[in-house]
């Protein structure tokens, strides 16, 4: 119960950072997509059920405040879930390394995945600036998630001493 | 003697002496030895008297009467600050003065109605090119209409809630425009290219086309009213499977810097008749 009111807290704070600030920080073809992160950590750290039921309901938020069709992020975010909740059942995927080359591809997959799905709608003109686009939008959104990975375990942390919880996760891997 | 006739007397002597120096005494004479005696003693004493007050005023005015300048110097900063954001925002009040000034005269033009919206926000990952703007189905937006600015076109709206719309801008590839280049009249579709230019496609291989052409509405759509400037071709080639010419449009509009769309409400058709005159077409 605790794990599926903090990733709620986190999915909409997330949702809001997301939305408002990081259009200050990099042009917003460029911003990190910090729910990707988000979604990473869920598939490494919460049971795999509430891991992809919460990536579904996360990228259909993403959706409304997105030019995507309803969806499209929903079942983009759900697959990394899933993806990576195997991944971190059949592989030990520990420290800085691990997670840093697992939040790669899951955002190399998303441009990918994207992109097929705009070309399944028309012509999208596609060339080396869409191929780097989404190269360097991954890498920024890597970046990222080498400060928003341990954010999210130090304050996962925070909430499950704040309700006094004894267990501080659901599947104790390599919290930091 | 009594006393009162002495008294009265030395008053007299004294008043009369007095008026007897007065009218004795030239303008510009020459002081005597007894006026001198008296100020070479005095001046030492003058002299130490001036040069204490002067001191004293000048302790006065550079510490003492100091003691309030710190206050004012911090109400003065105060003020200034106070008076920059007043100038910060008078600023902001011209430019949007001005950007305003400009959507009335826009909306002057179309003879179809109208509707300005204020941009709210924007794509929340950024892989899609979209704004949302303060104005939904309840003001009469619906998708399908163009939205525009005084440069050009901005996109066409996508979607709609009661109160917000989402807005597909010119570089997104979902968008499509049927366009003329201006100079030759030659026709095309302009659509996104995942870039800050936009590319226009299907164009005849005959034409003449060239780089620096600009780009307008050709109003066949029936989403743009016709004419509107879509941006200047920056280059012309074939494309993939050479049977048509495609260009790449630069956007009229600065894309990154709008603030305020006008949103044409208009329905889908054609704007070749007047509003209200579509049973008559």
């Amino acid at each position: 119960m605790i794990d599926l009111i903090f990733i709620s807290l986190a999915g909409m704070v997330t949702l809001g950072l997301q939305t408002t600030s990081m259009a200050f920080l990099v042009s917003s073809a460029y911003k990190p997509d910090l729910m990707l992160v988000l979604i990473v950590w869920a598939g490494l750290r919460l049971p795999f059920a509430m891991g992809a039921a919460f990536a579904f309901v996360a990228g259909v938020g993403v959706d409304t405040l997105s030019g995507s069709p309803l969806g499209l992020f929903g079942l983009i975010y759900a697959l990394v879930c899933v993806a990576c909740g195997y991944l971190g059942g059949v592989v030990r995927i520990e420290g800085r390394t691990g997670r840093t080359i697992l939040v790669l591809v899951a955002a190399l997959w998303t441009g990918v995945a994207i992109l097929l799905a705009r070309l399944l709608r028309g012509p999208i003109g596609f060339g080396w600036h869409v191929t780097g686009w989404i190269i360097a939008k991954a890498l920024i959104t890597t970046g990222a998630a080498l400060v928003v990975f341990p954010c999210i375990d130090w304050a996962r942390l925070g909430f499950s001493k704040l309700m006094g919880e004894r267990r501080p996760v659901s599947r104790p891997t390599d919290y930091a | 003697m009594p006393r009162s006739i002495r008294d009265i007397a030395v008053i007299l002597l004294l008043v009369g002496g007095g008026l007897l120096l007065i009218f004795s005494s030239s303008e510009d004479r020459q002081a005597g030895p007894v006026e001198g005696l008296l100020h070479a003693v005095l001046r030492p004493f003058q002299q130490s008297v001036t040069a204490i007050r002067s001191r004293v005023t000048g302790v006065w005015r550079d510490y003492v009467a100091l003691v309030g300048v710190r206050e004012e110097n911090r109400r003065l900063k105060e003020e200034t600050k106070r008076l920059r954001q007043e100038r910060s925002v008078l600023l902001g009040y011209e430019r949007e003065n001005r950007r305003l000034k400009k959507f009335l005269n826009l909306k002057a033009q179309y003879e179809f109605p109208s509707l300005l919206a204020q941009v709210i926000g924007e794509d929340a990952i950024g892989w899609y090119k979209v704004y949302f703007i303060n104005r939904g189905s309840e003001d009469g937006i619906a998708p399908g209409m163009a939205a525009t600015v005084a440069e050009g076109v901005v996109g066409r709206v996508a979607g709609t809630t009661p109160s917000i719309s989402k807005v597909l801008l010119v570089t997104d590839p979902g968008v499509a425009i049927d366009c003329r280049v201006a100079r030759t009249r030659d026709r095309g579709v302009l659509s996104g290219y995942l870039d800050k230019e936009c590319i226009l496609r299907y164009m005849d291989l005959r034409s003449q086309v060239k780089a620096g052409d600009e780009v307008v509405t050709s109003g066949l759509d029936g989403v743009f009213p016709k004419g509107l400037p879509v941006g200047t071709v920056k280059q012309v080639r074939r494309d993939a499977q050479g049977l048509f010419l495609e260009a790449l449009v630069t956007p009229a509009v600065n894309l990154s810097e709008i603030e305020e769309v006008l949103v044409v409400l208009g329905k889908r058709g054609g704007y070749d008749i007047q509003p209200g005159l579509e049973g008559k077409r």
